[in-house]
């Protein structure tokens, strides 16, 4: 973990979520930005999210300090179109997992506060509807890991 | 030790069998390639393009003639899109990659993003947002109804929730790349998930048969 307790406790504040147990309930898996153009107003993070404990539960909300605004998407094709859904739950069975893959859910990333690169951390917090929050990075990258 | 000359029958015979194996490699020589396992769709003829007219990020009308002389990867997007465009761009820039070990085909073929957003999509935007992918790469737009003539062509569709005049809005557009022939004929699409890996691969396969169609035919 390399977001440091002061910076854990200032984004527990802002975003009005419990730290109890952060680190139990989810386990989060390749998080990733892809890294965009430097005049990209948009970006997307990916990411597989496991859910260790033996109750479902469900994601209601995404935020980073580093953008304007985030939001849960889903790229779905409908009759020859790929339209974006904007996803407000995402519930995640017991010891199950969901993936957040280009091409299909992704966390859409409005307003960069600068230019990532390939390589930079990014600060997320995934918000459960228990009030408990996950905090993590994503890695700025050109690709897929 | 006395040299006979070969028999008649055995002379017959080793001319038969020359005549088989020249015939055999002069036949795969000849032969029609293959299109084995393609994951791109191949129009069940080539369809030409009919004209329309855009303009690219350049102030340069790009028009149907624009498309003739060379092979263009189309793809129809916006720049404020943040996971099928940027993916479907990075993969594009990975096909060009990986058409390194054919310089020629490399050099003749073009990379073309059509922005269906041409409200936010201004030529410089558009310019800084592709070539970030490659600094070949081409970007071109127009009004609806340009767009469209294009579009429909290429069994592209997109559709714009700009209804409340605002700025933040969504453009829902086909994924497909397109495939133009350099004589202007669209010849084959890539649904679905793009693998960089397996375009190419059809790419090169689809080139191939398609020198060997224009060799033998015209």
């Amino acid at each position: 973990m390399t977001t440091s307790s002061s910076r854990l406790l200032a984004l527990g504040l802002l975003t009005l979520c419990s730290l109890a147990a952060r680190a139990d309930i989810l386990s989060i898996e390749n998080p990733w930005i892809r890294e965009a153009p430097p005049n990209a107003r948009v970006l997307a993070a990916y990411l597989v999210i496991h859910n260790n404990s033996d109750a479902p539960v469900a994601i209601t909300d995404v935020t980073s300090p580093a953008f304007g605004s985030a939001m849960m998407h889903a790229t779905v094709e409908e009759n020859g179109l790929s339209r974006m859904v904007h996803l407000g739950r995402v519930e995640i069975p017991p010891h199950g997992e969901v993936r957040f893959a280009p091409g299909g859910r992704h966390i859409m990333l409005f307003d960069p506060e600068k230019r990532f690169r390939a390589g930079d951390k990014v600060p997320l917090v995934l918000h459960m509807d228990n009030g408990i929050c996950n905090f993590f990075d994503a890695t700025v990258r050109k690709t897929q890991p | 030790m006395i040299k006979r000359p070969l028999s008649y029958r055995l002379k017959l015979f080793l001319i038969a069998v020359a005549a088989l194996i020249g015939g055999y490699f002069a036949g795969h020589y000849f032969a029609r390639p293959d299109l084995k396992n393609l994951s791109a769709v191949m129009m069940p003829k080539p369809i030409p393009v009919q004209p329309f007219e855009l303009t690219d990020f350049n102030g340069k009308r790009f028009d149907a003639g624009r498309l003739k002389g060379h092979w263009s990867f189309v793809f129809f997007g916006y720049t404020h899109c943040p996971d099928v465009c940027p993916t479907t761009l990075s993969e594009l820039a990975r096909v060009f990659n990986r058409l390194a070990d054919d310089p020629a085909l490399q050099q003749n073929t073009e990379f073309v993003f059509v922005s269906v957003d041409p409200k936010r999509d201004t030529p410089e935007q558009l310019k800084t947002f592709v070539h970030y992918f490659n600094p070949g790469f081409l970007a071109a737009t127009g009004d609806d109804e340009q767009l469209t003539r294009f579009a429909k062509q290429l069994f592209v569709v997109y559709q714009r929730d700009d209804a409340n005049g605002g700025d933040d809005y969504d453009v829902a557009h086909s994924a497909n790349i397109s495939l133009i022939d350099p004589d202007g004929n669209f010849v084959a699409a890539f649904k679905g998930v793009h693998d960089p890996k397996r375009i190419a691969a059809d790419f090169k396969q689809i080139v191939k048969y398609w020198n060997w169609s224009h060799d033998n035919f015209f």
